[in-house]
């Protein structure tokens, strides 16, 4: 094997810094250019998150028991033995090809030195250009020198080059000689590059630019990311702009520069609903009156329906309309937004801040080297992802990246089984999801072991709509099939597994009842999920799954019905089933399509609670209205009623925009239950992991380590793990991969480095350990029954050391010094 | 009649361009925000759009709602999906047929059609009415010597007139012929057909549109007007 | 019409006292020729009105919202026409309220179907002490004649 890649990302936000780390792990030497002086990016700026209300951006740090990561908070710093980081410098160009590519780093920020600086903050009262803040969208005004980020000491100085003109007069009132202009011209070449991944996400709608609701002329009409600027300075009351005066009533407003034709903005940015009930939530928590203006609640994330439902009880007040306008009441320093909640029904709410919901700027385009051979662009610097997809994002571009770089070298077939750590990867399921886990893990020269409860491979995937994408998982099986580190077991089952991360031991039983045991160091869990079933009242009935696949069938020589109705989130998005399954509203929109493109006069009429398309899948919403389909929205408290007659369907329900009860007939009725997982409740008692009510496998951390379980080893992705649209199950696959082969290339430089140890004398063997550990790294070994640690998977927490009653856990003696000093 | 028929004389082809307009419509409820009428008698634009959306043209040119939108395109401005929902209104006023046209309007245009202005004024009375303000004019200081200029020939600017103005506010008529006295503009007023105001575009009946329309390019040639001054 | 005195004013084929009304005026954007100009034919006449008024009145302000948001009068379309004069008024509540909270004692329009409803709905819902003009109206008072 050829030795170490060299790979440049850029982006030091959390896409960024997840796929330099995982690049790192998997050996390569990675550059890392962030163009601000600090790494984190947007997260600079959001203190608290969804779903669990605060920050986490620390976890998407590797376990590091050698401790060589810089494991504090990223918002201040970063440090990684390999990574090579360049803050302040900003990728210009990219020339050559893969293998011998060559990148011009500029600088966009300088910073000052802080070793000689002593904040006297001369160089900021001299400095005569004012810019917008870095961390909000402007509200807060700022100079080209100011404090690198919120969080940095004051010492901690950096010039915005996008603004400084080079007057030099910040660095003429520094009498300690820490600022270097020189330096603003310095430019960087990186030379020899294998690869560059793309990671630097994309740029929000600056509502001045669009002239959104006035907002330029109003000081307390603000963006969401200004919001945050004001949650995070605020104490027991967020203040107002305008006058500091405390904010009681607050609005948020949906789609600000987006959905929308006259803005050329047809697309939704799929997280600022999110991130508005997230705001109004904390804000809810200061005693603030809430109201969100919406069209759609896009909550399309497995826990997201549920954060809905919590914020409401909170009080969080939801008005389904998009305002025109933001009126000032002159004098008052209220601001008014007239709306019509209801059709026929127009009142007016009085607010003291109004919060515009931005996304993607409508006019941003990733740069001009995105597309070009040797560049990988992650799909978050394409569209706004929230954190757990821009992670898994970025780990699956990083893994392709990897993958090709390495398609030219032959696949190292030496032996890694050695000592008590197997390289091999045992993955269950051989759909979109665990076809492209073993792939990236075979391409990553690991062993995998191939478990398929069917006789074939492709799962859900062979059943795709898109020829483009049932081909893709076509080859994707036949890849697997013949990839040589690849062994397939089809018509078999995983009946259980045992054992610490590195050493599983797992039994296969196959058809015939045979069973086998297999060895591996570490297990993808992929097995996806199904339809969820509908109670049929007769032959004129099918779920969105069954429909599209028989109007697609024909491709365009197809029949359509000539009468069709959709019903989507059919006994879904509500308890028991309270989540939202993400591929039915986009299912159901094509087959409108496509129902119209066979039979052009066709009725088609959909009664939906919220469309919930996101990124330019919007289009296919517009073409679908544009196109005739009828949409009616209802409400989960009065959905449209079913009967059968005559061989036809009939409908009754009520178009809330003509107030009329009306009964409506179709030949076909289509309804969209959503989707459940297949096998998560079994998978998570065989594998020791957590799933949801609902059977979905969870995560040790919804946010920062969404493919990996809370077991040590264990990871998970696709649909078993929450609803997924196919792309999206592929990169899944891919990311749990790559977390599965950073921690076997890691556990096997860094086995012996241990937290805590067990002193078998002392011990007892209560078990109590076993049930503290967090992190699932205590159990009992399988022959001795002794307790042990599984060092792949201990944080070092403590937990098992202080629950111990007789002493026996005990932290390792490197680490006792450092413990008892943090004490 | 279904609504890609009804809406084929009027070109309101939208973004999405082909079929009906109305159908890209989004429900977000913009337009129904910044409508002051929304909320009496269940007045909504998303209804008018609704209905146009289905084609139920007649049934809107029918209802209230037609004639209770004062066209001033606020929701239009609005929408982020670009419904001329204005337009509608209009093509619904005409389906709604001459039944439906408030009498005002209709009594309004019946004259117009037949004598050349809304109110029915024979020339004769409304040459009367203008010279005896004009008359008046001449008794204020710095406006001794105004002339009104009826049917001058090559004039640079030809002017029509509000109805009101001849009807009962023939004081505002002043303002104006101070002003073009003042600044010694060469105008004149057609002696007939002079109505500036137009009630076809109300009604939504493109034939009394175009008549108004035909009324006043007949002036101007007819008297060689350069320009033309339609404050209405 | 806006052009009109525009080009008369700036070329000083008329001249114009700022002096002479002293009472606190403040704008109506009529739709037709504002936001509806802008949609039909790209251009609003937003700025002209205004440059005319400056150089009429020491003391005039702007309605909120104003321009293309501003609020119709309620008598368009025909409107005023029409038998329907509860919905007018509550139509035009939108207009007195912009009017009032203005704190101004005249309403300059440069339209007459907006003259008229304006006039109609302060006299029906008050304050009708505030006086409604043409922006005409205001250049011919504003006149210096020789």
């Amino acid at each position: 094997m050829k030795e170490a890649a060299r790979a440049l990302v850029m982006g030091g936000g959390v896409s960024g810094l997840k796929a330099a780390m995982d690049l790192a792990r998997a050996g390569c030497s990675v550059f890392l250019a962030e163009k601000q002086a600090v790494p984190a990016g947007l997260l600079l700026g959001l203190d608290r998150q969804f779903p669990s209300n605060h920050c986490g951006l620390c976890r998407v740090l590797p376990p590091d028991p050698s401790g060589r990561t810089w494991q504090a908070c990223m918002r201040r710093g970063f440090g990684h033995p390999g990574i090579e980081f360049f803050p302040g410098f900003e990728v210009q160009d990219i020339q050559g090809s893969p293998g011998n590519m060559s990148a011009t780093l500029i600088r966009q920020t300088l910073m000052v030195d802080s070793d000689k600086c002593n904040a006297c903050m001369q160089c900021v009262e001299v400095c005569p250009v004012h810019m917008p803040d870095l961390f909000s969208t402007g509200q807060i005004p700022v100079k080209a020198i100011s404090r690198a980020a919120p969080h940095r000491p004051p010492h901690h100085l950096a010039i915005s080059l996008e603004a400084c003109t080079l007057c030099g007069r910040c660095r003429d009132a520094c009498r300690e000689g820490a600022i270097d202009l020189d330096a603003a011209r310095e430019e960087k070449v990186l030379d020899n590059l294998d690869f560059a991944v793309l990671a630097s996400g994309v740029e929000y709608c600056l509502p001045e630019v669009y002239n959104l609701y006035q907002s330029a002329a109003h000081a307390d009409v603000i963006t969401t990311l200004d919001f945050e600027a004001l949650l995070s300075s605020a104490g027991t009351d967020i203040m107002r702009p305008s006058d500091g005066r405390p904010v009681r009533r607050a609005a948020w407003v949906q789609c600000a520069g987006s959905r929308s034709l006259k803005l050329e903005a047809d697309h939704c940015s799929g997280i600022c609903c999110m991130i508005s009930l997230k705001q109004a939530s904390l804000a809810r928590e200061k005693d603030i009156q809430c109201s969100i203006f919406y069209m759609d609640m896009r909550t399309s994330g497995r826990d997201w329906q549920k954060y809905l439902d919590r914020a409401r009880e909170k009080g969080v007040e939801l008005i389904r309309c998009r305002p025109h306008s933001i009126e000032q009441v002159p004098e008052e320093q209220i601001l008014r937004i007239p709306h019509a909640p209801s059709p026929g029904n127009q009142q007016d709410r009085d607010f003291d801040l109004v919060v515009l919901s931005v996304g993607r700027d409508p006019a941003w385009k990733p740069p001009e080297y995105a597309g070009r051979e040797g560049v990988f662009t992650s799909p978050g610097s394409r569209r706004v992802l929230d954190i757990a997809r821009s992670i898994i994002a970025a780990s699956a571009t990083a893994a392709t990246a990897l993958g090709e770089d390495r398609q030219e070298s032959l696949p190292d077939q030496e032996a890694k089984d050695q000592d008590q750590v197997h390289s091999r990867v045992l993955v269950v399921g051989a759909g979109p999801a665990g076809l492209s886990a073993a792939l990236t893990l075979a391409a990553g020269n690991i062993p995998v072991v191939l478990v398929e409860q069917k006789d074939h491979l492709g799962g859900h995937g062979l059943s795709n709509i898109s020829p483009e994408q049932r081909k893709e998982v076509q080859d994707l099986a036949a890849r697997a099939m013949e990839h040589k580190l690849v062994q397939v077991y089809p018509s078999a089952a995983v009946i259980s597994c045992t054992g610490p991360a590195g050493g599983f031991k797992s039994r296969i039983r196959d058809s015939s009842g045979d069973e086998k045991e297999i060895l591996h160091g570490a297990a993808v869990l992929a097995t996806g999920g199904r339809a969820a079933p509908v109670a049929r009242q007769e032959d004129r009935t099918a779920d969105i799954f069954e429909y599209s696949r028989r109007i697609f069938a024909a491709g365009n020589s197809g029949e359509a019905p000539e009468s069709v109705i959709f019903i989507l989130c059919h006994n879904t998005r509500q308890e028991p089933a309270n989540y939202c399954s993400r591929v039915c509203c986009s299912l159901a929109l094509k087959s409108c399509l496509q129902t119209l493109s066979l039979r052009p006069e066709a009725e088609v009429t959909v009664f939906y609670r919220d469309i919930m398309v996101q990124g330019d899948d919007e289009e296919l919403y517009t073409r679908a209205r544009s196109e005739g389909v009828r949409f009616i929205p209802y409400s989960p408290d009065a959905p449209p009623s079913l009967e059968a007659k005559d061989g036809k369907i009939r409908v009754k329900g009520s178009d809330p925009y003509l107030s009329e009860e009306s009964e409506y007939e179709a030949e076909q009725l289509v309804l969209a239950p959503g989707v459940v997982p297949a096998a998560g409740s079994e998978m998570a008692r065989i594998f020791n992991v957590h799933s949801s009510a609902e059977g979905f496998l969870c995560e040790a951390d919804a946010k920062y380590r969404p493919v990996e379980s809370g077991r040590a080893g264990i990871f998970i992705c696709g649909l078993a793990r929450n609803p997924v649209p196919f792309k999206e199950a592929v990169l899944e696959g891919r990311a749990a991969a790559m977390s599965a082969l950073g921690l076997l290339k890691q556990g096997l430089d860094s086995r012996l480095q241990t937290f805590v140890r067990v002193k078998p004398a002392l011990c007892s063997l209560c078990g109590l350990c076993l049930e503290a550990c967090p992190f699932k790294a205590r159990y009992a070994h399988e022959e001795t029954g002794a307790m042990a640690v599984d060092p792949l998977a201990c944080r070092g927490c403590g937990a098992c050391v202080a629950v111990c009653p007789n002493k026996a856990s005990a932290w390792s003696e490197q680490l006792e010094e450092n413990v008892h000093e943090l004490n | 009649m279904n609504s890609t028929e009804v809406l084929s004389h009027t070109d309101l082809s939208g973004p999405g361009g082909g079929g009906n307009p109305a159908q890209i419509c989004l429900g977000c409820g913009t337009c129904a925000s910044a409508c002051p009428m929304t909320g009496i008698e269940g007045f909504d634009p998303r209804r008018i759009v609704r209905l146009g959306q289905l084609g139920r043209f007649e049934e809107l040119g029918e209802s209230s709602l037609a004639w209770l939108c004062t066209m001033c395109g606020r929701c239009q401005e609005g929408c982020p999906m670009d419904v001329r929902i204005t337009d509608m209104i209009r093509e619904a006023r005409d389906l709604g047929g001459e039944k439906t046209v408030p009498q005002a309007i209709g009594k309004g245009i019946e004259m117009f059609m037949e004598t050349g202005n809304n109110l029915g004024l024979p020339d004769e009375d409304f040459g009367f009415i203008v010279e005896d303000v004009a008359e008046e004019l001449t008794e204020e200081p710095g406006f001794e010597d105004f002339v009104l200029p009826v049917d001058k020939e090559d004039a640079r600017l030809l002017f029509t007139l509000h109805n009101k103005l001849v009807n009962t506010q023939n004081e505002d008529l002043k303002h104006w012929w101070k002003i073009l006295h003042a600044a010694g503009e060469s105008w004149t007023l057609p002696g007939s057909r002079w109505e500036g105001v137009n009630w076809g575009f109300f009604s939504g009946q493109d034939q009394v549109l175009k008549a108004g329309v035909d009324t006043i390019v007949g002036n101007m040639e007819r008297l060689r007007s350069r320009g033309l001054m339609y404050p209405e | 019409m806006f052009d009109l005195l525009v080009e008369y004013i700036s070329t000083q084929r008329i001249r114009l006292d700022r002096d002479r009304i002293k009472k606190k005026a403040v704008y109506h954007d009529p739709c037709n020729y504002g936001r509806k100009s802008e949609a039909l034919f790209g251009h609003g006449y937003f700025h002209e009105p205004r440059w005319i008024l400056n150089q009429c009145l020491e003391h005039w302000t702007d309605m909120q919202p104003n321009r293309a948001r501003q609020y119709c009068c309620g008598g368009g379309g025909g409107l005023m026409l029409t038998p329907y004069e509860e919905q007018r008024k509550y139509y035009s509540r939108r207009k007195i309220e912009q009017i009032k909270n203005s704190r101004a004692e005249l309403v300059v329009v440069p339209c007459h179907s907006c003259h008229g409803h304006i006039r109609a709905m302060l006299d029906a819902q008050g304050p009708a002490s505030i006086e409604v003009k043409y922006l005409w109206e205001v250049v011919a008072e504003a006149l210096v004649m020789d």
